[in-house]
């Protein structure tokens, strides 16, 4: 049964070894705000849309057409008064400012950079993103991260257990009653 | 060697082990909460506060902020100032905690504070305290942001000292090797593509 567990620990613990620097990395750079020198370009693009749509489903469609990764956030959704539609599209590492002339059938997008530190921001807990159907995969890999982490803190306790010293278990009580008492002073 | 490696994995995961487990299971709740906790309905109020007769003009921010901390006092606001701003007549402040987020309204010389209260229950809340970064806002925040780092530079060690133990524990190592190679892929392949690719 232990060493069963043992190896279980150990097999999934290499599966997710990867996603914990990434979590371990992007954690600390939250914590201190972290953030790179953004730099920005700029390009053109032609792109249909339905005219007879909302500005939300003219932007989707407008962001499909164009192949941008990301999440529009409803409220960059707007029109100017030359009536080009304008939104933003945000993904890891990276926004597009687009906007987009129904007339004309064409874009402007302007992109801006954010580097990998961002990227890994971006990749702490993302489940999917638009135009990006693999994104998917990314979003199991997290889930099945979350549920490794929770079976390894048992199965860590459990196998130490048989051979736990007074230190360890000071440890475990006393780091668990600390972090307790922090998360009841910011409750 | 493989002793002091085995070591530092046991004991960092036993110190942090509930940290840890808070972690993995609001970040669940993030994704899934909202499936079993519903949302609580804001709460309106207004209150005297009779510091506030003295307070700020418009311009002045730095009385602002010292208003917006008497209203706290005075009113027992859980949490830390997130937001402060100028919005005529007056000031708004946010003071955020976990359990509970407050929007404080008041006009410059004049005792009524009106309050805008999002009380959060317990998953809301363990989704928020996932949240909680950066060292202002008080000695429980600082030692909070403090756990916030060694659980991060933990997660770095734990990956690094497991692979290092499963090395020395294993002879047969095809197994391992496809998982460690497979994962390290999918995740190098990921940021490279997110931050280089198209």
């Amino acid at each position: 049964m232990k060493r069963r567990l043992l190896d279980l620990h150990l097999y999934l613990g290499l599966l997710c070894a990867p996603y914990l620097v990434v979590y371990g990395v992007s954690a600390i750079s939250f914590n201190h705000d972290w953030v790179t020198t953004p730099w920005t370009s700029e390009w053109e693009a032609s792109a249909t849309g339905n005219s007879s749509a909302t500005d939300a489903e003219q932007a989707d469609e407008v962001q499909r057409a164009l192949g941008l990764w990301g999440f529009i956030p409803a409220k960059s959704v707007a029109r100017d008064e030359a009536s080009r539609l304008s939104f933003v599209v945000n993904r890891p590492g990276r926004s597009y400012r687009v906007s987009w002339s129904a007339q004309q059938s064409s874009a402007r997008i302007e992109e801006t950079h954010r580097g990998v530190v961002d990227v890994l921001r971006g990749l702490h807990g993302l489940r999917r993103m638009n135009g990006a159907p693999l994104s998917v995969a990314w979003g199991l890999y997290s889930e099945l991260s979350v549920w490794v982490m929770i079976f390894a803190v048992a199965t860590g306790i459990y196998l130490y257990s048989s051979r736990g010293d007074w230190i360890g278990w000071s440890l475990l009580g006393g780091g668990s009653a600390v972090f307790a008492a922090l998360a009841v002073a910011v409750w | 060697m493989y002793k002091t490696i085995r070591w530092i994995h046991g004991q960092l995961a036993l110190a942090l082990a509930l940290a840890v487990l808070m972690y993995a299971v609001s970040g669940w709740f993030i994704e899934y909460g909202r499936l079993f906790f519903p949302q609580t309905p804001t709460v309106n109020e207004t209150h005297n506060v009779a510091e506030l007769s003295a307070s700020a003009a418009l311009e002045d921010e730095g009385a602002a902020r010292r208003a917006a901390f008497a209203i706290r006092d005075a009113l027992d606001l859980p949490g830390r100032l997130v937001e402060i701003r100028a919005q005529a007549p007056g000031w708004v402040a946010r003071f955020a905690s976990a359990s509970q987020r407050t929007r404080v309204a008041w006009s410059p010389g004049r005792p009524e504070v009106r309050l805008e209260i999002r009380p959060a229950s317990f998953g809301p809340s363990l989704t928020t305290l996932h949240r909680v970064h950066g060292a202002s806002g008080g000695p429980a925040y600082f030692l909070f942001a403090v756990v916030v780092d060694l659980v991060g530079v933990a997660m770095i060690l734990y990956a690094i000292t497991g692979v290092i133990l499963w090395w020395k524990l294993k002879r047969k190592k095809r197994l391992g090797l496809s998982l460690l190679a497979a994962s390290s892929a999918f995740t190098l392949g990921w940021i490279a593509v997110l931050a280089w690719g198209p």
